[in-house]
């Protein structure tokens, strides 16, 4: 996994003016997306992305992931957290990458979890 | 607890020795701008002007000395942000530009020599702006050394020491003195890490953890950077003197810095979907 692509500012400049432009939205943590990796057997793994607008059409952005990442992937329905995409492989960043691109959802707002 | 220079300078004894897990060092490459003020970009030209000042009544000479006591300084601590080269560049740009025509008119000759004189003392003309800067940074240079923002400390950790047991256990060796050196319960951060990494895992006497799975000391590090980021620096200050509390009404966990009392709130730790892997349960 690409590490720069991890925001950890443990250090880095404080701007403490960071969060004034980014107005009142932020504050909602609702809608944050998460991107999770989860382990299989071996070195294979699962990226789960969960928490996407439902007024997406998640069949689309899934079909849109399958042909951009060259990988397999599917909508499954869970009771308590709504409709998630599965993909195969580790496509956390590619995912991100492909979100804040498209403006599905806002790069404050991802959030990238796991290893 | 609540005097800040106290609390900054608690991380000190972690910097003297030479392999350390500094949460920073990714941040490494991007991070071009001076420590000098850390506000805004007006306040960092002012005050590297500043330095072109100091400089324009010395001389070059002068300022070739202090780029290399600042290399040597970087020198000694590998893990810190190098700043020195890029410092020096601005510097002498400011010198040849705009700071030493404006000295030199503003002050005499004879006025110059006298170093630390102010400038003004002898003639009965207006200060000018930069002068007026130079003396109050002076000032703080001279009685508050932490608050000039040259100096703030860096917030280091040893690095996780990654051994495996067997070959399906990864074993977390010097967890209990992570935990310690951040000030947080050895259960909580157990919590965020297995639901990061989708494992499970125990504690053992000594401080050790054990992880189920096959874990890279590199991605531990990942989690734990990402845990320190959320449930340990606050957010004001970037302090990472802070404590986490629970609060039994709403059943959330806040989190206050000591050193400047801020309180935010913190996620809860969730494990979120978890996709079916493996075999499924026959019906």
């Amino acid at each position: 996994m690409n590490l720069d692509s991890i925001d950890t500012g443990i250090n880095a400049p404080f701007d403490p003016f960071a969060d004034a432009s980014r107005g009142e939205d932020a504050a909602v943590t609702k809608n944050i997306v998460h991107i999770r990796l989860q382990q299989r057997n071996g070195r294979k793994c699962l990226t789960t992305i969960q928490g996407l607008d439902t007024k997406l059409d998640l069949n689309k952005i899934t079909k849109a992931f399958k042909k951009e990442f060259c990988c397999n992937g599917c909508v499954v329905d869970d009771a308590e957290l709504g409709r998630v995409i599965q993909l195969q492989g580790d496509q956390r960043d590619k995912v991100k990458k492909f979100l804040v691109q498209e403006k599905l959802a806002e790069k404050d707002l991802i959030k990238v979890h796991g290893i | 607890m609540t005097d800040p220079t106290s609390a900054v300078e608690h991380p000190e004894h972690f910097e003297s020795q030479p392999n350390l897990f500094d949460p920073s060092q990714k941040k490494k490459k991007k991070k071009s701008k001076p420590v000098v003020s850390d506000s805004t970009p007006e306040a960092q030209e002012v005050a590297e002007d500043l330095e072109g000042l100091s400089l324009g009544e010395n001389g070059k000479e002068d300022n070739e000395n202090t780029s290399e006591v600042e290399e040597e300084d970087n020198e000694d601590t590998p893990a810190q942000l190098n700043f020195g080269k890029k410092k020096k560049k601005k510097k002498k740009v400011t010198f040849d530009d705009e700071s030493l025509p404006e000295v030199q008119s503003g002050a005499n000759s004879a006025e110059k020599l006298e170093g630390e004189e102010s400038p003004w003392s002898k003639s009965d003309r207006d200060y000018t702006y930069q002068e007026l800067l130079r003396r109050i940074f002076d000032f703080l240079h001279g009685k508050h050394p932490s608050l000039a923002g040259e100096s703030r400390k860096k917030f280091t950790l040893r690095p996780p020491q990654i051994a495996r047991e067997g070959s399906k256990k990864t074993v977390f060796m010097n967890f209990g003195d992570i935990c310690k050196s951040i000030h947080r319960q050895p259960e909580h951060l157990l919590a965020y890490m297995s639901t990061e990494m989708g494992t499970t895992g125990n504690l053992q006497e000594g401080g050790r953890l054990v992880l189920k799975g096959r874990f890279q000391p590199k991605g531990i590090e990942n989690v734990l950077r990402r845990y320190i980021l959320e449930y340990v620096i606050c957010k004001s200050c970037r302090s990472p003197e802070s404590t986490l509390m629970r609060d039994a009404n709403t059943r959330l966990y806040f989190l206050q810095c000591e050193s400047c009392g801020a309180t935010r709130s913190v996620t809860p730790i969730r494990q979120g979907y978890v996709a079916q892997v493996g075999r499924r349960k026959r019906d």
